[in-house]
């Protein structure tokens, strides 16, 4: 849920990264706290496992700017990929104003790249909300791996909708920005 | 015009003047540290009494750990928990859930004790709920977002 604050002139925004577990949602945020200012982004917040997989989500705030007198705050969140940890998808992806689904480019991943984009939409559901009413972006990564599947194999499998993807390797940052930045401008003309 | 499918909520300055009213009445009364007023989704509304440069990253934790007693709630097939204390050697958080579904969240140290944050928590919930709904209702029909 978008929150304007007329009193501080600030609008509030909450962007979910859905996904397959180890597709690199966490390394998405981690690579955008490294790179950004500490003047522009807040503290990350990991909730993880003994061994360092998501258990309940990560968390990264950031200011992104002004728009019409207005600052753009942005509170980033990724779910837990892993398949037994439904709940805590679900429960993360309450109030969200946007989506990034970050599949995973291996075609070892496929199905589970189909099978968690499907659960987002159920998780969506449980809300009320449908995909196509939330703005949401689609980013393919590890575009680098040798079992990649081309974009067109991608693109036929998960994005139907035809909603603007990325192609990333987040873990060195290529596509990340490009990302961060065409979810939030849909999320911010969204709420026009 | 608002896109109703995000169902934004629009935060007047007379809205958020009358609720940071109550809350600093309640901090006054219970002589709590800091409270906390948390959107559901984990944005943060408002906060008085000592200020956090974390406070983002506690509202965002706060409705997390909430959240997370809701689904044990379901599990248990107890329909809400409405209150939750986190007892520290120092300090003591007690958050409870308000009509609206926001949640607010009463720093305290020895200065006080639970039972007078509870009942006097607990006797605020509903005019800050109150004050919440009537922001959210002037605020559809006043504003239209910066956007207009």
């Amino acid at each position: 849920m978008a929150l304007i604050n007329y009193a501080s002139r600030e609008i509030h925004c909450k962007l979910v990264f859905y996904g397959t577990g180890m597709g690199g949602k966490t390394t998405n945020l981690e690579y955008l706290h490294k790179q950004l200012s500490p003047s522009i982004r807040g503290e990350m917040v990991s909730l993880n496992t003994a061994n360092e997989r998501t258990l309940f989500f990560d968390f990264l705030p950031l200011d992104l700017g002004t728009v019409q007198g207005f600052k753009t705050k942005f509170s980033l969140y990724t779910v837990p990929g892993q398949v037994e940890y439904n709940a805590s998808r679900r429960l993360v992806l309450n109030g969200a104003d946007g989506l990034v689904f970050v599949a995973d480019s291996s075609r070892a991943k496929h199905q589970e790249n189909i099978d968690s984009k499907q659960n987002m939409i159920e998780n969506l559901a449980s809300y009320g909300m449908v995909l196509g009413k939330i703005p949401w972006v689609m980013q393919y990564n590890k575009r680098d791996l040798p079992d990649a599947m081309s974009v067109a194999e991608l693109e036929g499998a998960l994005n139907p909708e035809r909603v603007p993807y990325f192609e990333a390797i987040a873990f060195s940052g290529q596509g990340v920005f490009a990302t961060l930045k065409a979810i939030s401008k849909a999320v911010l003309n969204g709420l026009s | 015009m608002l896109n109703p499918q995000l169902s934004s909520l629009v935060i007047t300055p007379e809205g958020i003047q009358r609720i940071t009213v109550l809350l600093n009445e309640l901090q006054s009364e219970t002589q709590a540290k800091s409270i906390l007023l948390v959107e559901k989704s984990g944005q943060h509304l408002a906060m008085v009494g000592e200020e956090s440069p974390h406070v983002m990253a506690l509202a965002a934790l706060v409705v997390g750990a909430f959240s997370s007693t809701r689904e044990i709630a379901r599990l248990l097939g107890e329909a809400e928990f409405k209150t939750m204390f986190q007892q520290g050697s120092k300090l003591n958080i007690f958050i409870s859930l308000l009509e609206s579904q926001d949640l607010i969240t009463v720093i305290f140290d020895e200065r006080t004790t639970l039972g007078m944050i509870k009942l006097k928590t607990q006797q605020m919930t509903k005019k800050i709920s109150d004050e919440i709904r009537a922001m959210m209702a002037s605020g559809a029909q006043g504003h239209g977002g910066p956007w207009r």
